[in-house]
C-alpha cells in the first residue's frame, strides 16, 4: 500500500474526476489533483462514519501514480495510523489497534486493515461529493458548499479542539 | 367661454359627421377622451385651432379625410368642416370653418379653396344671426385672442417652446392678452382712445384742431412736435426690439453656460467613471484571487485540519496507555550491525549481503531500538505536532477569503449601479471649446445691445425735452386765441382723465400682477411640492426660484415635468383669476371663465404628481377637456372620477379612420 | 363755487368733480363697447370729445 499505483473506480472515479475538474474559466478546481482527494477522503470518511465498497459497476477509473504516493507516503501513513488507532468498531482492543497502526502495515496480516482503510477513502469521496458538488450550478455554488461544509465541520468538532490542547497531549504522550 | 359641442366633418381621420358634446355641468366639468397614440388625440386638439383660427401644426396641411379623398371621383367635391358651439359672455355662438376640396378631371386633388369662416350667435329674440363677415376676425379676437388660445388649447408636445415663451418676455402681446383676460380692457381702451399715436385719439385730434389763423407758428410747432413724436416712437420701437434680442441672447448665454458647467462636470464624471471601473476590475480580480487562495489553503491543509479531532483522541489514548514494545530484550541495532560486519550469526549461520540470514536480521531491526514501536509512536506524535500547527488557521483563512467572495456580488452590483448613474449623466455632454466660442459671441452681442440701449435712452430723453419746450411754446401762442384756449381746456380735461386712469390702471395692474403671482405660486406649490416658487415681472415673465435645495430632488423628475408644472400653474392661475374676478363687485372689471383643453400632458409626471395635477385642474378651470392615453386615462379617472361629466373613446378603425364613441 | 375742488393741468384749471363725472361715463361707455364692439376707435374718440366739450360748458 502507498507504494504502487492507486485507482479510484466506478462511481468514485466519476466523482473524483468531477471534483478535480475546473469549475470556472480561471481553471479553479476544488481539489487540485487526485492525490489531494486521496489524502483527504479517508479522514472525512472516518469522521462521517462512512465506508463504501469498491464500485465496479462500470469501467470508469482514475489513477494516482506511484511516484507521488511514495513521495507523500508519510502523510498517507499518518492517516492510516490515525484511523487504525481510532477505529474501535473495527477493532475494540486498543493494543491490537496499536499493532495495526504501527506493526502490521505492509505484512499479509494488514490485508483486511488496508481494505478497511480503502473503504473509508471511498466513503469519504461519497461524502465530499454530496457536500460540495451536489446541487451546485456555478462556481459560486461550489465555493459556498465548500465553505458550508467547512463551517459545519468546524462547529461540530474543531471548535472544541484547540491546537494547544493537541500540543499538550503531544508532550504528555512522549513522557 | 365654455365649449359645448364640436362637430367634425371629414376632418382628417374623422370621416363623415362626428359630433362630441363636452360637459358643461359645473360640478362635473371634466370631459375625458381616451385613445392610444396615433388614434387622433392630437388631431382633435388641432380641430379646435383650425376651427377658431384656420391653422394647425400639421405638416400635411390637407384637412380632408384620406378615406373620403380616396373615394372621390374626378370632378367631385367634398367639404371639410368643423363647427364649435360655445358660450361667451352669455352669448351662444357657433364658430364654423369650412374648406372645399375638389378633384380635377384626372382624379387628383386640386389645391383646396380658402377656408370660409363664419360666426353665428343667438340673438335676443332667439333667432340665429350671422356676425357680419368683416367683423368675424374681430369678434373671434374678443372671444379668445389667438395668442392666448394655445394656453387653453394645451398641446403637450409644444411644452418646451411654450415654457420658453412664458419665461422670456417675448410677448408683450401675451401680457396684453392676459390683461384683457383679467378684465382691464376697458381701462386700456379708454387710455388708448384718450391718448395714443393714432391721429384720431382725443388729445392728438385736439392738437390738430388748433386755429392756426391766429399765429402761423402754431402750425409750425405742431408739425415739429409731431416729428419729435415720430422720433420718440421709433426709438421706443427699437428699444422694445432690443429688449427682445437681449432676452434671446441672454437665453442663449444661460443655455451655453449651463452646458459648459455640465461639461466641467463631465471631466469629473469621466474620472469618477474611470475610478469606478477600476474598482470593478479590482473586485473581479480580488474575487478571483480569493477563490484561488481559498482553494490553495484548502488543498494544502484540509487533511491536517479535518484530522485534528482524530489526533486529539489518538494522542489521548496513547498517553493513557504506556505501550512501548522493546522488541528482543537488550538487543540493539548496534548488535545486529556487529553481527553483519562479523559475517556470521550467533547461531553460526553465514551472513552475506542479501542472503536469508541477512534479510532476517534486517527485519529484526524494525523491532529493536531505535526503530522499535516506541520510536514509531514518537514519530507519530511528532507528526501530530507538525500537522496540528499546519492546519490550525485553515478555517480562519478560508472564512476570510470566502467573505470576499460572498460580498463580491453586492459590492459589484453597487459599483455597477454607480457607473450607470455616472454614464447617464455623461450622455449629451458636448465639446466645451465650441460652446465657449458661442458663449463669447453671445456675450459681446449682449454688450453691444446694452450700449445701443443706453444711447437710445439718452436720445429719447433729449427728444422728450425738446418736445416739452415746443409744447410750452405752442400753448403760449394758443392761449391768446379764444377757440384755441377752449381746446386747451378740453385737452386739459382729457389729460386729467388720462392721468387718473393711468394711475388707477397702473395700480390695478400691479395689484392684479401680484395677485396673479400669488395665485400661480399657490398652484405651483401645490403641484410641485415645495422647493420651487415662481415670480412674475411686469411683462408677466415667469421666473422659477429655487427656495430650498434640500427639498428639491432633481433625479426624481425630468425638468420637462418642471416646465409643464410652470405652465400648468400659470394657466391655472390665469383661469382662476379670470373666474374669481367675474364675482368681483367691481363692475369695471370685465371677465370670462375659460376652459382648459389639454392634449396628453400627464405622461411626463410621476404618478403622485398626476394626482395633484388632476386634483388641481378641475378646481381652477370652469371646464376641463382632456385627450389622454389609455394608461394615463385610468389614472386621471381614478383621481378625477367625481368630476368627470362625459367620456369618449377614440375607436381607430385603420390608419385613416377613427370614430368617436361614448363610453 | 367756493367748495369746488380744482386742479391745474398744463396751466389750465379744471373742475375735478366734472372730470370724475366724465371719467365714470367714459368707463361705462368703454365697458359697453368692449361687449358690443359697436364703435371703432375713431368713433369712440369722437364720442369722448363730445362728452368733454359738453361737460366743460355745463354748469
Amino acid at each position: 500500500m502507498f507504494d504502487k499505483e492507486y485507482s479510484f473506480r466506478g462511481s468514485h472515479a466519476a466523482k473524483v474526476i468531477k471534483m478535480t475538474a475546473s469549475f470556472d474559466q480561471k481553471n479553479n478546481k476544488i481539489f487540485a489533483r487526485n492525490f489531494d482527494v486521496y489524502l483527504f477522503a479517508p479522514i472525512v470518511g472516518f469522521m462521517y462514519g462512512r465506508d463504501a465498497p469498491l464500485d465496479r459497476e462500470n469501467n470508469e477509473k482514475t489513477d494516482i501514480f506511484p511516484d507521488i504516493l511514495i513521495r507523500e507516503k508519510n502523510d498517507l501513513m499518518f492517516n492510516y495510523r490515525l484511523i487504525m488507532l481510532l477505529d474501535k468498531e473495527y477493532e475494540p482492543d486498543f493494543d491490537e489497534r496499536i499493532n495495526k497502526a504501527f506493526r502490521y502495515y505492509g505484512s499479509p496480516k494488514a490485508q483486511p486493515d488496508e481494505e478497511r482503510y480503502d473503504s473509508y477513502v471511498r466513503g469519504g469521496v461519497d461524502v465530499l461529493y454530496e457536500k460540495i458538488m451536489e446541487g451546485a450550478k456555478n462556481s459560486d455554488d461550489y465555493l459556498k458548499n465548500l465553505f458550508d461544509f467547512m463551517e459545519e465541520f468546524d462547529e461540530r468538532y474543531n471548535s472544541n479542539v484547540s491546537t494547544d490542547s493537541i500540543l499538550n497531549l503531544c508532550n504528555l504522550a512522549r513522557s | 367661454m365654455l365649449l359645448r359641442n364640436l362637430r367634425l366633418t371629414n376632418f382628417r381621420q374623422f370621416k363623415g359627421d362626428q359630433p362630441i358634446s363636452f360637459s358643461t355641468n359645473p360640478d362635473r366639468n371634466v370631459t375625458i377622451i381616451m385613445g392610444e397614440n396615433g388614434s387622433g388625440k392630437t388631431t382633435l386638439a388641432q380641430a379646435f385651432t383650425w376651427c377658431l383660427y384656420g391653422d394647425t401644426d400639421f405638416e400635411d396641411k390637407s384637412m380632408l379625410s384620406k378615406a373620403v379623398a380616396q373615394n372621390m371621383l374626378p370632378n367631385e367635391e367634398a367639404n371639410v368642416r368643423v363647427d364649435l358651439d360655445l358660450v361667451h359672455n352669455g352669448m351662444e355662438y357657433t364658430i364654423i370653418r369650412e374648406q372645399r376640396y375638389s378633384k380635377d378631371s384626372s382624379g387628383s386633388l386640386r389645391r383646396p379653396s380658402q377656408t370660409i369662416f363664419k360666426i353665428t350667435y343667438k340673438g335676443s329674440d332667439g333667432q340665429r344671426e350671422f356676425v357680419p363677415d368683416l367683423e368675424t376676425d374681430l369678434r373671434m379676437k374678443e372671444i379668445l385672442p389667438r395668442e392666448l388660445s394655445k394656453y387653453f388649447f394645451f398641446n403637450g408636445e409644444r411644452i418646451e417652446k411654450m415654457s420658453k415663451e412664458i419665461r422670456r418676455g417675448k410677448s408683450k402681446e401675451f401680457a396684453e392678452a392676459v390683461k384683457s383676460l383679467l378684465g382691464l380692457s376697458a381701462f386700456t381702451a379708454a387710455l388708448d382712445h384718450l391718448k395714443s399715436r393714432s391721429s384720431s385719439s382725443v388729445i392728438r385730434s385736439y392738437d390738430n384742431s388748433y386755429n392756426a389763423g391766429s399765429d402761423a407758428r402754431i402750425a409750425q410747432y405742431t408739425k415739429e412736435i409731431d416729428d419729435f413724436d415720430d422720433e420718440i416712437e421709433a426709438i421706443t420701437r427699437r428699444l422694445a426690439e432690443i429688449e427682445n434680442e437681449e432676452a434671446i441672447a441672454q437665453d442663449k448665454c444661460d443655455e451655453l453656460e449651463e452646458k459648459i458647467s455640465k461639461f466641467k462636470d463631465s471631466e469629473v464624471l469621466t474620472k469618477e467613471r474611470e475610478r469606478l471601473r477600476n474598482k470593478l476590475n479590482g473586485l473581479i480580480s480580488s474575487k478571483a484571487s480569493s477563490t484561488t487562495a481559498l482553494l490553495r489553503s484548502f488543498n494544502k491543509n484540509a487533511q491536517q485540519y479535518f484530522a485534528k479531532k482524530m489526533m486529539k483522541d489518538a494522542l489521548q489514548r496513547l498517553s493513557e496507555a504506556d505501550k512501548l514494545d522493546k522488541g528482543i530484550p537488550d538487543i540493539h541495532e548496534r548488535t545486529i550491525k556487529f553481527l553483519i560486519d562479523r559475517g556470521f550469526c550467533i547461531c553460526g549461520n553465514k551472513i552475506v549481503f542479501n542472503n536469508e540470514a541477512y534479510k532476517e536480521l534486517m527485519k529484526v531491526l524494525d523491532y529493536i531500538p531505535p526503530q522499535s514501536l516506541g520510536s514509531l509512536i514518537g514519530q507519530f506524535v511528532r507528526d501530530c505536532e507538525l500537522k496540528s500547527k499546519g492546519g490550525s488557521s485553515l478555517f480562519e483563512e478560508v472564512s476570510e477569503q470566502y467573505r470576499v467572495i460572498r460580498d463580491f456580488e453586492t459590492d459589484y452590483a453597487e459599483v455597477e449601479k454607480n457607473i450607470k448613474l455616472v454614464e447617464q449623466r455623461l450622455v449629451n455632454m458636448e465639446n466645451v471649446g465650441e460652446l465657449q466660442k458661442d458663449l463669447i459671441n453671445y456675450e459681446s452681442r449682449l454688450k453691444g445691445l446694452k450700449t445701443e440701449r443706453d444711447n437710445l435712452n439718452k436720445e429719447h430723453g433729449s427728444y422728450e425735452n425738446k418736445k416739452k419746450y415746443k409744447v410750452a411754446d405752442r400753448k403760449e401762442l394758443t392761449l391768446k386765441d379764444e377757440t384755441n384756449r377752449k381746446i386747451e381746456v378740453y385737452k386739459a380735461y382729457a389729460q386729467y382723465m388720462y392721468d387718473v386712469l393711468f394711475d388707477d390702471y397702473t395700480q390695478k395692474e400691479a395689484e392684479t400682477r401680484n395677485q396673479l403671482q400669488e395665485t400661480v405660486n399657490g398652484i405651483f406649490k401645490h403641484i410641485y411640492n415645495g422647493g420651487l416658487s415662481l415670480s412674475l415681472d411686469e411683462n408677466y415673465n415667469v421666473n422659477i426660484i429655487v427656495n430650498d435645495f434640500e427639498g428639491y430632488n432633481s433625479d426624481v423628475e425630468t425638468s420637462t415635468a418642471q416646465r409643464i408644472s410652470v405652465i400648468f400653474a400659470f394657466i391655472a392661475g390665469v383661469i382662476k383669476m379670470a373666474r374669481d374676478s367675474q364675482n368681483d363687485e367691481n363692475e369695471m372689471l370685465v371677465s370670462e371663465p375659460y376652459p382648459l383643453v389639454m392634449d396628453a400632458p400627464l405622461s411626463a409626471f410621476d404618478k403622485t404628481r398626476i394626482q395633484t395635477v388632476c386634483d388641481t385642474l378641475p378646481k381652477v378651470a370652469e371646464q376641463v377637456i382632456i385627450f389622454i392615453k389609455d394608461t394615463d386615462g385610468e389614472l386621471a379617472e381614478t383621481y378625477m372620477g367625481q368630476q368627470v361629466g362625459a367620456r369618449y373613446l377614440f375607436e381607430k378603425k385603420n390608419e385613416f379612420e377613427t370614430y368617436l364613441v361614448t363610453r | 363755487m367756493a367748495d369746488t375742488e380744482t386742479k391745474t393741468i398744463n396751466s389750465v384749471e379744471i373742475d375735478v368733480e366734472k372730470a370724475n363725472r366724465m371719467l365714470k361715463r367714459l368707463i361705462v361707455k368703454e365697458t359697453a363697447n368692449i361687449k358690443t364692439k359697436r364703435y371703432n376707435d375713431g368713433e369712440m374718440a369722437k364720442q369722448i370729445k363730445k362728452i368733454i366739450e359738453e361737460e366743460v360748458v355745463c354748469y
